[in-house]
């Protein structure tokens, strides 16, 4: 399938009372192909939250416009479509969990589409798979630990059987090993079930393994290419971030003239390489 | 000592196992001082317990000298500021001004001085801008520190901040490096609590491991390597 | 004996209301007893019973009162001066609105056997419209929540300086006023961003929805319902009449 999510010219304001309208994102053109693993940075303000709602039609563009597979965002009939087609996960899981067994949460959104009961029982058990959850179908959700509640969030949203998921800062409250689990599910999710990734976050390492980066900075895109050129581009300091400490060390032998693979920016590319 | 904690343990009425056993601990009033550790390892229950906020299953915790359980909430909260990790859930006013003024209010400050005193804390945490505004309006960022200015406003000796950095970007964590530094410069005593080696690693002088309820290393002691967790 | 959550709801509503039609603390305490027994079946204990209605003893001492004082009656116990403040009926009256309170809050603990989605089940197979009992289910999830809240922020006033016991009543009300932004606000926030994640999983975007599960009313339901219908109706009507 040759999908894509397209913006075009999208244009987000808002209006308070009193003030000129402040623009959260200014005429952005981006295309995301349906099974690229993308990671969106920026400082707070720069506007990939609002990005990150367009998507999937959470909110609609001043002007311009958003498809999704050709699907226009602002056309109400095609919302039920657009919405099963991106999934979204947010930062909070506790705002995002409301049934009491893990096994229900996960129906929850397959009961929504009424599908059949063998339908909702099949997606169920391979949302549980993919994401590692399957021996804790019968818990309560509040016993588990950050990284699985947020697993739990996107399996949630895969038993849609989405063909984007964007997640909206989704380790923001986890702690180390919560992050490593949840980023590890999300890669596998894109190279095995071919799932397009498009994450937010504002931590360098989270986003090195991505295969394409995009920075936003005051409502724009900024930057948009593979990780090392990205954080080896003069704008990512102007947009006022710091490569993570792999891509940092890699830039610097670099410099020194050391025969490095300048495509290493995570710690498993640097193992992998120096072993060899 | 500022605060010490004597072979204490916490148990809450639904677990099995503690949440903290076999702490002991002495923090002093000065410098920058630091609790690690995974979610889960007990940090914000041993928080909890040095406020007062719940009672020590075993072993004792004393203030300033004095057991805390001779304590009350509001005479702790004159001691230590405690910041918490939802700033949200400590901003109860209808304005800036206002909740920075809070304390002392209620501690019958006298008009002068509490004039002098709120303009101080709105210029030092640079929130002169929004001394109108409604504190639950403010990012993130401005509430964190409107509640450090809001809890520091009491005068009191130390603070302690529960997972500071959550939710924070790179930028703004800088930012608030610096206006720790700043309540340091003070001459407050603080202890942050926080699952961020790297940020405590930049700031803090003596950092405090903690895993499954218990201390396992404590730089004060040795300087060695915390990198075992 | 695993109860349909219809079946208990029945019951709540039965007790509940012999205590609103009941007017005398002998026939309220008498139902007490017998709501207390009905929780022992249930596998409740006296210390978890007794936590779950402790928050409630600070207002029932309060209608108490207000109830006693504000009822006039013939036998006079307390008077001041030519004023009679307090008499035997009085207190008759205070008692039975506190055993009212008592009776219906100790049958509402029912509702804590039975997760949320069984009540929606429950209630949607009875034909309550989804979305009625989903707003219902996820409100009483949240209660729970809302009181932690609370003591946080109580905790915090504390901590600022604020000496509880020390304040006066008039100024109390006004504390416990301030307790209210930071929660209502947090729980609102909470809220949309509850409603953004529903409507991310398809919430309501097709008029049927799918039920994994079935509720289905096994004969001791049915003996249960009726049984607490029949015995509810028999003891109303002899009371009436």
């Amino acid at each position: 399938m040759d999908g894509r999510i397209e913006l075009i010219d999208a244009t987000k304001e808002y209006k308070h009372a009193g003030s000129p309208p402040v623009s959260a994102l200014n005429c952005v053109n981006l295309s995301i192909r349906q099974d690229e693993f993308v990671g969106m940075v920026g400082l707070n303000a720069s506007g990939k939250t609002t990005l990150a709602r367009l998507l999937n039609g959470l909110i609609l563009p001043s002007r311009g416009k958003v498809l999704v597979n050709g699907l226009d965002t602002a056309d109400l009939a095609q919302k039920k479509e657009i919405r099963r087609l991106v999934g979204m996960v947010f930062q909070n899981p506790d705002n995002q969990i409301i049934n009491p067994i893990v096994e229900e949460e996960v129906a929850f959104a397959a009961e929504n589409l009424n599908l059949s009961p063998a339908e909702v029982r099949r997606r169920v058990d391979w949302a549980l798979e993919v994401s590692g959850l399957a021996d804790l179908r019968h818990h309560a959700p509040q016993m588990l630990s950050g990284g699985q509640k947020q697993r739990l969030a996107v399996a949630a949203v895969l038993v849609m059987q989405p063909s984007y998921l964007v997640l909206d800062e989704p380790t923001s409250m986890l702690d180390e090993d919560g992050r490593y689990e949840l980023i590890k599910t999300l890669q596998d999710l894109n190279r095995h079930q071919r799932l397009s990734i498009i994450m937010i976050s504002h931590r360098m390492e989270e986003v090195a393994p991505a295969e394409r980066i995009i920075v936003l900075h005051q409502g724009t895109v900024y930057l948009d290419g593979p990780p090392a050129e990205v954080f080896r581009s003069p704008r990512f300091a102007l947009a006022g971030l710091k490569p993570p400490p792999i891509a940092r060390l890699t830039n610097s032998l670099l410099r020194q003239g050391h025969p490095i693979d300048d495509r290493i920016v995570t710690l498993e590319q640097m193992v992998e390489f120096l072993c060899r | 000592m500022f605060l010490e904690l004597r072979q204490v343990a916490f148990s809450y009425p639904q677990k099995t196992s503690p949440a903290v056993i076999g702490i002991n601990l002495s923090l002093k009033k000065s410098g920058i001082t630091a609790i690690v550790g995974p979610n889960g390892s007990g940090k914000s229950t041993l928080t909890k317990l040095m406020l007062g906020i719940l009672p020590a299953s075993e072993g004792q915790i004393y203030l300033e000298g004095r057991n805390i359980t001779e304590y009350s909430l509001a005479e702790v909260g004159r001691q230590i500021g405690y910041v918490f990790q939802n700033p949200d859930l400590q901003l109860f006013c209808a304005s800036v001004a206002e909740e920075i003024a809070f304390g002392l209010v209620n501690q019958g400050c006298d008009v002068a001085t509490l004039e002098e005193r709120v303009n101080f804390y709105l210029d030092y945490f640079e929130l002169t801008a929004y001394r109108k505004s409604f504190p639950l309006h403010l990012s993130q960022g401005e509430k964190q520190r409107l509640a450090i200015a809001a809890v520091l406003a009491n005068e009191p000796e130390f603070l302690i901040l529960d997972e500071p950095t959550n939710g924070l970007d790179a930028y703004r964590k800088r930012l608030l490096e610096e206006y720790l530094h700043k309540v340091a410069e003070l001459g407050r005593g603080i202890l942050l609590v926080s699952h961020d080696i790297a940020f405590v690693d930049r700031m803090a002088e003596r950092i405090i491991v903690l895993a499954n309820g218990q201390i396992q290393s404590d730089s004060n002691q040795r300087g060695e390597g915390y990198l075992c967790y | 004996m695993l109860l349909d959550p219809r079946s208990k709801m029945i019951m709540v509503i039965c007790i509940s209301s012999l205590a609103l039609i009941y007017n005398t603390p002998a026939r309220l305490l008498q139902l007490l007893l017998v709501t207390l027994v009905l929780l022992f079946i249930f596998s409740f204990n006296l210390r978890v019973i007794a936590g779950y209605l402790k928050p409630f003893i600070f207002l029932m001492f309060f209608l108490f009162v207000v109830q006693s004082i504000f009822s006039p009656g013939d036998r006079v116990i307390l008077s001041l001066g030519p004023v009679s403040l307090i008499s035997i009926e009085g207190v008759l009256a205070g008692a039975t609105v506190v055993l009212r309170l008592l009776v219906i809050t100790a049958a509402a603990m029912l509702f804590t056997t039975f997760s949320s989605r069984d009540f929606i089940l429950g209630l949607v197979q009875w034909k309550v419209p989804y979305e009625i009992a989903f707003m219902v289910s996820t409100a009483l999830r949240f209660l729970p929540l809302f009181r932690d809240e609370l003591k946080n922020v109580l905790t915090a006033i504390q901590l600022r300086g604020v000496d509880l016991k020390k304040v006066p009543w008039g100024k109390k009300m006004v504390m416990y006023r301030r307790l209210t932004f930071p929660v209502v606000y947090r729980n609102m926030l909470k809220a949309e961003q509850l409603a953004i994640a529903m409507e991310a999983r398809a919430f309501r975007a097709y008029p049927q929805r799918t039920y994994l599960r079935q509720l289905n009313l096994q004969r001791v339901d049915y003996v249960v319902i009726l049984l607490s219908l029949l015995v509810t109706f028999i003891l109303i009507m002899r009371y009436i009449g």
